[in-house]
């Protein structure tokens, strides 16, 4: 049995007066700061999934000359790019920051983030590059706009929104790296933090790259345009299309797998089975779904999927660590039944809803690959409907870690049914939105570049889908405000799922400085070596 | 995992794991802000060379125009920050010695040097005859362009740390600083190597 020396118990603890709102964003708090990444990503979260639902309304009809109510093909494009830039850049990304911001450092058992008013920066420069973007948006700019200076400053907005999340990613993965508690070793890293950390590195290694497109387009754009071509043609849209398809989607999904694997534990009150390296194996599936995600090389494809071997191999082998995870978490369930009934029910139905979304898209990735494929593709609606399936995963996963980590992000608990009950809208909405745009783009449309066409029944069934999914989205989101509204007189538990991890060992909300002593760790699940330990004593005399 | 045994009423823990050692937050920083800055220009790099690819490959294709970019300018860019490698070097040593008067020398040395490749880069672009208006003068300055905004960021590293070493009563407690200082420079330079390589020398 493993044991922690530790002397103070959670209750023990002293909540010292914390500074809120901007206050505490000033001060450097960590759990501040990706509150508000956090809310402000949620916005843009919203902004996408709607774009998303209006250009699957718009394309009812199924022809590509006839759109239902968006009648310039322009205005259809721009809302495409708003629809993944807005979801995947400025949503996803600063969701899963935000939610790390707040938790790693408690998961490792840090004081606070990794240079703090560095991370105080990448908010406000991220808020700044988002104003700018919906700016941009507004002119008539974005990657398929039809104003030069619009275009110019959406290609700024992008710059300085990567920059603020490559700043914030390299807090938080330093925060992982050098700021661990004493004794956690890297095998013995929360999978969340995990994930985080793969994550935040492919993220630094990737971004950059379109970066330097960017750089490429704006100087470009503002001299001569020999590079991009007539911006009317869409050139910038079609060079920039990589970052939000196959692989790289994944890379944006990557944190999701974190989350589940350590939910699936909490959940089945069950630990990581040693002797098998269990725990280790999800460490190597998490890192090995994060490195077969990294796109960077498609840099010069442009709309056109890379053919390589490379690729095809990439494609085909996605799907595995995401397979892996699951039959681990079968197990721990198996071995948690003899325990309890399993909790946390609504992060549990987020994580799963995750992970077969990104099944899902990591199938629809392969079948996509193979170069004769019958589904005339990959089509840009197949690209399209396998991408959506993918991020649709990762924010379901956002999502599920806002609620099992309500009691630390928002301070109070969140209810668990109405939860269960949002993600398995946004899992079945999800699955029909994604599958229907895969049918529709794999069966209907042979031509490569257009995004409208399909198959009219399947597009009506994708619409349907997404609005499902949508308001999933809606409701879990809804649940959720009434946990913002905490006071410093609640009693809320400091561990309310018997968690396995450190940050359930301070107070709900934490601490501004999170723990009053940290304990030395022996294991990858602190809390659960001392519950052990507790009940051993209790059995067997005084420790 | 320790093992736990009990010996009567007393129990026996085996001693717990040993305390990985910590790698500083500054270094570590660094070096992932590196990551992407290396991955930023081997992103402008292979834009550059599949651009260039691309124009030679076309009929009676041509990327510069002959004798319009001269490798004198570069060279004096390139030896300048090759000149600044000992420099910076010799800031790390003094630091760990505790010489404050040694660190400020080489770290003003250093951003000297810097200084001068952004005048010899400058020197560059004035007397090359590309047109900023054509593919190959896009990639050109686009791609110099960010490396001479990289050798600025890394001066205002060099001068931050320089303040850190003056403001500090005991210079050796700033090796940190000057450290991750030093990392930044030497990849700073040897992106500019592997540039003069690519752009310069290869035309």
């Amino acid at each position: 049995m493993a044991l922690t020396e530790t002397r103070v118990a959670p209750a023990a603890q002293v909540v010292a007066p914390r500074p809120r709102g901007l206050g505490a964003v000033g001060a450097g708090d960590h759990k501040a700061i990706g509150r508000f990444f956090i809310v402000t990503s949620l916005l843009f979260l919203l902004a996408g999934t709607v774009s998303g639902e209006l250009l699957s309304v718009d394309r009812l009809h199924g022809t590509s000359k006839t759109h239902l109510f968006l009648t310039n093909d322009r205005v259809f494009t721009q809302l495409f790019t708003n629809h993944v830039y807005a979801g995947a850049l400025l949503g996803l990304i600063p969701l899963f920051l935000g939610i790390a911001l707040v938790v790693v450092p408690l998961q490792v058992g840090a004081r606070t983030v990794a240079f703090p008013r560095a991370a105080v920066g990448s908010y406000f420069a991220y808020l700044f590059g988002a104003a700018l973007y919906v700016a941009s948006i507004v002119m008539n700019g974005g990657a398929a706009g039809g104003r030069a200076k619009g275009i110019e400053l959406w290609i700024l907005a992008l710059i300085v929104i990567i920059g603020a999340v490559l700043v914030a990613s390299v807090c938080v993965a330093t925060t992982a790296i050098a700021l661990r508690a004493p004794g956690m070793t890297l095998d013995r890293v929360p999978l969340f933090t995990w994930g985080m950390v793969v994550s935040a590195v492919i993220w630094i290694l990737t971004l950059p790259v379109l970066v330097g497109l960017l750089a490429i387009f704006y100087v470009d754009l503002r001299h001569g345009r020999t590079y991009i071509g007539d911006i009317g043609a869409g050139s910038i849209y079609y060079r920039s299309l990589w970052v939000v398809r196959q692989p790289q989607v994944f890379v944006f999904a990557a944190p999701a797998l974190g989350f589940a694997g350590e939910v699936f534990a909490v959940a089945a009150r069950a630990r990581y089975d040693q002797k098998l390296m269990q725990y280790q194996g999800a460490m190597i599936n998490i890192g090995l779904f994060a490195i077969l995600g990294f796109g960077a090389y498609t840099v010069n494809v442009g709309s056109d999927p890379q053919r390589s071997p490379v690729y095809i191999v990439m494609s085909f082998l996605i799907v595995l660590p995401v397979l892996a995870l699951f039959a681990v978490a079968g197990d721990l369930f198996r071995r948690g039944r003899k325990v309890g009934k399993p909790q946390a029910l609504a992060p549990l139905m987020f994580a799963v809803t995750a992970l077969v979304l990104i099944i899902a898209g990591g199938i629809a990735a392969a079948i996509g690959s193979v170069p004769r494929a019958k589904v005339a593709g990959p089509t840009l609606l197949y690209g399209y409907g396998q991408a959506n399936l993918v991020l649709l995963g990762g924010i379901a996963a956002g999502l599920g870690a806002l609620y099992y980590w309500s009691t630390k992000i928002l301070g109070r608990p969140a209810p668990d049914l109405p939860g269960a009950s949002a993600a398995f809208l946004v899992l079945a909405g999800g699955v029909v939105f994604g599958v229907s745009d895969l049918i529709s783009g794999g069966f209907g449309n042979k031509t490569q570049a257009a995004l409208d066409g399909g198959i009219k029944i399947w597009n009506y069934i994708g619409a349907a889908g997404g609005a499902v999914a949508l308001l999933g989205g809606i409701l879990a989101v809804l649940t959720l405000l009434p946990a913002l509204r905490s006071r410093p007189d609640d009693d809320v538990p400091a561990d309310p799922w018997e968690g396995h991890t450190l940050e359930w060992f301070t107070t709900s909300p934490p601490a501004f400085d999170n723990f009053v002593e940290v304990p030395f760790v022996t294991s990858e699940a602190p809390l659960l070596d001392r519950r052990e330990a507790a009940a051993s004593a209790a059995g067997e005399g005084p420790a | 995992m320790v093992a736990t045994t009990h010996a009567g009423d007393v129990p026996v823990i085996d001693p717990p794991a040993a305390t990985p050692g910590r790698p500083r937050v500054l270094l570590v920083g660094t070096a992932l802000a590196l990551a992407a800055v290396v991955m930023l220009f081997a992103g402008l790099l292979a834009l550059y060379i599949s651009a260039r690819h691309q124009a030679l490959s076309a009929p009676k294709g041509k990327w510069f125009p002959s004798g319009s970019i001269g490798l004198t300018g570069a060279n004096a860019a390139l030896f300048s920050l090759l000149l600044s490698i000992p420099m910076v070097h010799w800031a790390s040593q003094a630091v760990r010695a505790n010489d404050r008067m040694n660190t400020w020398i080489a770290l003003g040395l250093t951003a000297m040097l810097g200084a001068a490749y952004i005048n010899a880069n400058s020197f560059v672009w004035t007397n090359s005859h590309i047109g900023v208006n054509k593919t190959p003068g896009v990639m050109l300055y686009t791609v110099t362009g960010a490396h001479v905004a990289l050798v600025v960021v890394a001066m205002v590293f060099l001068v931050v740390s320089a303040f850190r070493t003056l403001g500090s009563g005991n210079a050796w407690l700033q090796r940190e600083v000057v450290t991750a200082t030093v990392l930044f420079w030497d990849v700073t330079v040897a992106i500019f190597g592997v540039l003069w390589l690519a752009i310069y020398v290869t035309k």
